[in-house]
């Protein structure tokens, strides 16, 4: 269940860091603020998949 | 950009920044085991590819670059976001790699639990160094 469920965070990873690629390259957004404004994407997809897959309950 | 290896970029970085790497990546491992313990494993196995070392990595990354430009007598601020941008590139590839260790452990952990972390390990290589091959070639 664990590794099912980490499928899901690596995924979030990939979006994360592609968020962040995007703030760096785009916005010209300082690292270290890009880094910490992603995490919400981080959360939002890891979070949003896994109780569209799973009971959180 | 060409994602590339550079063993002479191992020598510009400072012990205490390896630490620092590595610490973020032991303490966030140790967080995730407490947070699996305490909401499950679904919640754990999540928190398993929580983004720990890229923030520490592209802050640095960027730091450095900005620090190499000033040295020059240049103020080059975009260079330094290009260069951490190249970093979170390579993570949204290693990330795929990811995804295919997770899926393998998922398949072969119940039959053999050593050999499971063994094909995974392995999967993530191939997966991710041909993800990036691609990312070259296209």
């Amino acid at each position: 269940m664990e590794a099912h469920s980490m499928v899901l965070g690596a995924l979030a990873l990939a979006a994360y860091s592609w968020t962040v690629c995007l703030l760096l390259k785009k916005l010209m957004v300082p690292s270290v603020i890009a880094t910490i404004v992603a995490l919400v994407v981080w959360f939002g997809f890891a979070f949003g998949l896994s109780a569209m897959l799973f009971d959180l309950t | 950009m060409i994602v590339r290896f550079n063993l002479g970029a191992l020598s510009e970085v400072r012990w205490y920044e390896y630490l620092i790497r590595f610490v973020l990546g032991g303490a966030m491992t140790v967080v995730a085991g407490l947070i699996a313990a305490r909401f499950g494993p679904i919640i754990g196995g999540l928190f398993l590819a929580f983004p720990a070392i890229l923030p520490a990595s592209a802050t640095l990354i960027e730091k450095h670059q900005r620090e190499r430009k000033e040295s020059a007598g240049l103020m080059v601020m975009r260079r330094g976001k290009d260069a951490a941008a190249l970093d979170a590139a390579g993570a949204v590839l290693g990330s795929f790699g990811l995804v295919a260790f997770a899926l393998i452990v998922c398949l072969v952990i119940e039959w053999t639990p050593p050999l499971a972390l063994v094909l995974a390990t392995v999967t993530w290589l191939v997966v991710s160094v041909s993800a990036w091959m691609l990312r070259r070639w296209l």
